[in-house]
């Protein structure tokens, strides 16, 4: 069956109080023309016409084969099972989980039987988080934070019950947890219907328009801008910001075009890794070297560079020079110096919990039988900590793109469209518990010809 | 095998067969479920593709036996042992003329 013709399936999870019946009331009140056919843990009534409304008791069991272990919802199936018989009946599943509910089991219900994962596909996870209680949540329950870890949307909700400032904060810790979801604020679940229906959230291409950056990888500095300089002195211009301290590495003879910034962004990662020279308002700062501008002091602050010889200049500097309005100025008459290119980069941030994602991307192709034996020994070993899993893979010899995905130790995958002329490449995205990103991309390294 | 020459795609004639044969041969209700599940494994002493059949009754702990073959190539011999692991006693011809039904 082609993935066109299956019925899409959103599972609507949230923690107690989140929002998840308000929106839920949401979808189905809207004029989207879809005969929405809606699976339910809890026991409430939804009278909406256009809706079929089933409870589920849930119901959790192991299917183990001896080499493969997954955790399904036997209610879940049953009811499924119910609903082919009923197929005309409705075009589009929503499944509405407790708030207590491991997201897994239900996201894994829907790669376990043949029948199911041939007439149902799983189209998103979209998870309603509480702005003002779900930091206490995080910490005390595990069910939270993978509901966190599993979406492809996550609503943060409740947003007027909560300063912009900690939201900022919350949501760079979700991101953290998760970098593959789309995180988008509400305050009474009021968001459009299409933000969380028909999302294709398990097809990577999709993700990557919404997120071109996604799969990048992080940065200890997350703006650069390259200025062409005169020999001179110059003055670098900050406003108050968000930090009292900024990192900057300023590396002369840096080209303008991407492949020239990324190249001079590997250079200042390793600057970056040497401690850094503290630089006070008013002193110079030594180009080609890790300084960090000192910026306690109320009101504009001013650093100055010495340029001998003509030269772009590159600033890889740890903050956005949006956030304290930062300016190069000649020093001798304060002119302003355009910035010739700019480019943002994926931000590095502390990982204070224990649950997280991560992407691999390559060039070139794998050896089949190499990345079936490296994906078996991570699915036995390391499937319980992985939670999800996707992307598409260039098989050495084959000539269609292969797209998979996969919940815990369920890995469903099949050839998609044909490479032609597009370069050969490998983009895979895992997010899971203690993850090791620096072993398992070793052990994807190892699987290319 | 997960990915390269051997293909996991299911036939899901063959799935609805064995789901038939099995619901109609012990006589099931209509609220019980069979599942139908073909893995690939990996591991050195097991066959590349198996099945995982399983019985979901509401009310009951659910039932699964697992076959050491793909799902095409499972044949009556396979679902009486299926059934006999579950604790069931069917008759093979009952089973094998459900099974060979068009």
């Amino acid at each position: 069956m082609n993935s066109q013709d299956k019925v899409p399936v959103t599972i609507l999870t949230g923690f107690l109080g989140s929002g998840k019946t308000t929106l839920l009331n949401r979808i189905l009140s809207e004029e989207h023309g879809k005969r929405i056919a809606v699976i339910e843990n809890e026991y409430g009534e939804v009278g909406i016409d256009q809706a079929l409304v089933i409870n589920a008791d849930e119901e959790i069991f192991e299917m183990s084969n001896g080499c493969i272990c997954c955790t399904v919802r036997g209610d879940l199936i049953r009811v499924l099972g119910n609903l082919m018989k009923r197929r005309d009946k409705f075009d589009y599943v929503l499944v509405e989980t407790t708030g207590l509910a491991d997201p897994g089991p239900v996201a894994q219900t829907f790669f376990m039987d043949d029948e199911i994962r041939e007439e149902f596909t799983l189209d998103g996870i979209v998870t309603l988080v509480d702005a003002a209680h779900i930091g206490q949540q995080l910490g005390r329950s595990d069910e939270s934070t993978e509901q966190i870890a599993f979406a492809d949307v996550l609503v943060l909700n409740k947003t007027d019950l909560v300063e912009t400032e900690s939201l900022d904060t919350l949501e760079a810790r979700l991101r953290e947890m998760n970098r593959m979801a789309r995180v988008v604020r509400s305050e009474k679940a009021d968001i459009p219907v299409e933000t969380v229906l028909n999302l294709s959230a398990f097809d990577l291409d999709q993700v990557l328009e919404r997120r071109p950056t996604f799969l990048e990888p992080e940065y200890p500095f997350e703006w650069t801008g390259v200025y062409a300089l005169q020999p001179g002195r110059y003055e670098l211009s900050l406003a108050e910001g968000p930090d009292p301290v900024m990192s900057l590495v300023a590396r002369v003879d840096q080209g303008s075009d991407d492949a020239d910034l990324r190249e001079g962004a590997e250079w200042c990662v390793r600057r970056y890794a040497e401690p850094a020279v503290e630089v006070a308002p008013g002193a110079e700062v030594s180009l080609n070297a890790h300084v960090s501008l000192q910026l306690q002091t109320p009101g504009r602050k001013s650093f100055f560079l010495q340029i001998d010889a003509p030269a772009q200049v590159g600033l890889y500097a740890q903050h956005t020079a949006e956030e304290f309005d930062m300016q190069l100025l000649r020093a001798d008459d304060g002119g302003a110096i355009p910035v010739e290119v700019e480019r943002t980069w994926v931000a590095q941030h502390e990982h204070d919990d224990e649950v997280g994602s991560f992407a691999i991307e390559r060039e070139g192709s794998v050896h089949p039988d190499r990345l079936n034996a490296w994906l078996g020994e991570i699915l036995s070993e390391r499937g319980v900590d992985i939670f999800r899993m996707k992307g598409f893979l260039s098989i050495a010899g084959e000539p269609d793109r292969f797209v998979f995905q996969g919940v815990h130790m369920l890995f469903d995958g099949q050839p998609e469209k044909p490479w032609g002329d597009s370069p050969r490449l490998n983009q895979l995205v895992f997010i899971g518990r203690n993850l090791d990103e620096a072993a398992m991309t070793k052990g994807f390294d190892a699987c290319l010809v | 095998m997960l990915i390269g020459g051997a293909s996991k795609k299911v036939n899901l004639h063959v799935v609805r067969r064995i789901k038939r044969a099995l619901h109609e041969a012990l006589q099931l209700p209509q609220d019980t479920m069979i599942t139908v599940t073909q893995l690939a494994c990996l591991e050195e002493d097991c066959a590349p593709l198996e099945t995982v059949i399983g019985l979901l009754r509401p009310g009951s702990p659910p039932l699964q036996h697992k076959v050491h073959k793909s799902t095409e190539f499972i044949d009556t011999r396979d679902l009486v042992e299926v059934c006999e692991a579950w604790g069931f006693s069917v008759q093979f011809s009952a089973l094998d003329s459900i099974l060979k039904e068009r």
